[in-house]
């Protein structure tokens, strides 16, 4: 499969490169970060350079169409993610229909993920409003396997006299490397998890005058993890269903998005053979911008998420663990506010700051070292300077 | 005389909705900026020559990126921060020059098109025009008025 992608990606940019009907386009980002109080981002309160995000794309067009596309990143973000290059995606665009009121593409192949507000350019500095997104929503830990997945696309677009419709659909599944799977079980996890599929859909709607966005979205995914020989855990697997309620409103001086989510996750075995355990988290943000010129604008941002919304202070988990995990791991509050200069049409310097409360995010499932290292109340911040063209 | 021969300015269906926006927007006190009236231009092998405001809005959003014989749309726009893109923009496509920007972003960097391509002034969005097939863009009738007369003083 890995050959296959590197010969597509070298055909693509070798057209890329021959050919009057391709364009291509790319981004560099660097940033200074730290993480205080939690290893979240950085280890020991260290501020470190670990904020660096380039990307490549190229699109090849055999006809008006029929398009071949794919995007190669590289990312670090510290401890929130696998350092490392990744494929972003490289799928066939097929513009099955379009006509004066709709049109439906088909992606065939690695797509992205269209379905929230921020999912399908999540790696795209310029394109979201913070370097580290609501974790309510963009749970870092989760991101790899959200980001899109092998399989199909299909997004279709209507315009009628309500307004604009954008319905979406997507099934495919995305390879688990070891490191996510830790990222998500902790380092004890020696084994190896697989995604069997994950099935989304949602609907947007805009009316005429463009100023709202209202959208729901539903995602289904069974994984399964298969215990190594030496291992803390045994073999077990998880279903999860994720409602998200997205909402935009776009002003001339300020623009407020708003994402609620709520998440039902089946546990079975891991721990035990006949381990079961089913919770249902919910969470979500909301975030405004004001424009204070037409370059300088500044953001606040409020995102909440309980890991089971029938234990919101994690009293329960508390106590269901002995006191082992403490009661803020349950929940994870954070308060956030950025400001941007446009320097240029594509060059901007963004800084944020993000006051947090709670561990419920951190990490998948709690291990001893994330607890000692994460305190019930904690800060992390970034600066970062970005580019694209 | 040649190049205005090349030159197709689209008599376009927008155009009176564009007055009739214009009056709108002038009794709501906007600057005199807005006072503009601007014009949909066109490349001389761009067979279309009246657009509804739908179709506008595809195509300066990048949503619609190929005309209906099957050659590519190539679009010209001014610099996000200029008045006359801000005009085009609430007139035109119901949207806020960030709100563009934002879309045209999401469209390139997730693998769905090509974003517009940005000049620093209306003549050269009208040159770029004149010398690309497929082309498309905007400018005010007095500049392109300008042009006429220039024009017209050359063929004398």
């Amino acid at each position: 499969m890995k050959k296959l992608i590197i010969f597509a990606l070298m055909v693509l940019f070798a057209s890329v490169a021959a050919a009057q009907q391709t364009s291509w386009h790319g981004y560099v980002s660097q940033g200074v970060t730290q993480s205080s109080g939690s290893h979240f981002v950085t280890d020991n309160e260290a501020i470190t350079t670990e904020l660096t995000e380039l990307g490549i794309n190229g699109r090849y067009q055999f006809n008006s169409s029929l398009a071949l596309v794919g995007q190669f990143v590289y990312l670090d973000g510290g401890n929130r993610y696998e350092q490392g290059s990744r494929l972003d995606y490289l799928f066939l665009d097929w513009a099955v229909l379009e006509n004066d009121v709709m049109s439906s593409h088909l992606h065939v192949g690695r797509y992205k993920n269209h379905h929230w507000l921020y999912s399908a350019t999540r790696d795209v500095p310029h394109t979201r409003e913070t370097a580290i997104l609501p974790q309510s929503v963009y749970f870092d830990s989760f991101r790899d396997i959200a980001l899109g997945s092998d399989g199909v696309f299909l997004q279709s677009e209507y315009r009628s006299g309500v307004g604009q419709w954008q319905f979406n659909w997507s099934l495919g599944r995305s390879d688990v490397s070891e490191e996510q799977t830790k990222a998500f079980l902790g380092p004890l996890a020696n084994g190896s998890s697989k995604q069997d599929y994950v099935h989304q859909v949602s609907l947007y709607w805009q009316p005429d005058s463009l100023n709202w966005r209202l959208g729901v979205s539903y995602l289904a995914s069974d994984f399964y993890y298969e215990a190594a020989p030496v291992d803390s855990f045994i073999d077990g697997s998880t279903q999860i269903e994720r409602l998200v309620l997205s909402l935009q409103y776009f002003s001339e001086k300020w623009e407020l998005s708003a994402e609620l989510l709520q998440e039902r996750r089946e546990n079975r075995g891991g721990i035990s053979p006949t381990f079961r355990q089913e919770r249902a988290g919910e969470g979500g943000y909301v975030q405004g911008r004001y424009l204070l010129s037409s370059s300088l604008s500044s953001l606040l941002r409020l995102d909440f998420y309980d890991v089971d919304k029938n234990d919101p202070d994690g009293h329960k988990l508390n106590h269901a663990t002995g006191g082992r995990v403490p009661a803020y791991f349950g929940y994870m509050d954070t308060t956030a506010v950025g400001l941007r200069w446009d320097i240029t049409s594509n060059w901007r310097l963004q800084g944020e700051h993000h006051w947090v409360e709670g561990g419920g995010r951190i990490q998948g499932v709690v291990d001893p070292s994330t607890i000692n290292s994460t305190e019930k109340y904690w800060r992390m911040w970034s600066i970062q300077l970005m580019h694209w063209f | 005389m040649a190049q205005m021969d090349r030159l197709q300015i689209a008599d376009n269906k927008i155009k009176p909705f564009l007055l009739k926006l214009v009056i709108v927007w002038c009794t709501l006190g906007m600057s005199d900026s807005f006072a503009q009236t601007l014009t949909i231009v066109t490349h001389a092998n761009v067979s279309q020559t009246a657009f509804s405001q739908s179709e506008i809005r595809q195509i300066f959003s990048a949503r619609k990126q190929f005309w209906d014989d099957g050659s590519k749309i190539t679009v010209f726009v001014l610099d996000p921060n200029t008045a006359v893109h801000k005009q085009f923009c609430q007139q035109n496509l119901n949207m806020f020059p960030y709100q563009l920007e934002r879309l045209w972003n999401q469209i390139t960097f997730s693998g769905q098109g090509d974003p517009p391509l940005i000049k620093h002034s209306q003549d050269e969005i009208i040159e770029a025009v004149l010398s690309t097939p497929g082309a498309i863009g905007y400018a005010e009738e007095s500049v392109l008025e300008k042009l006429r007369g220039t024009q017209r003083n050359n063929a004398e």
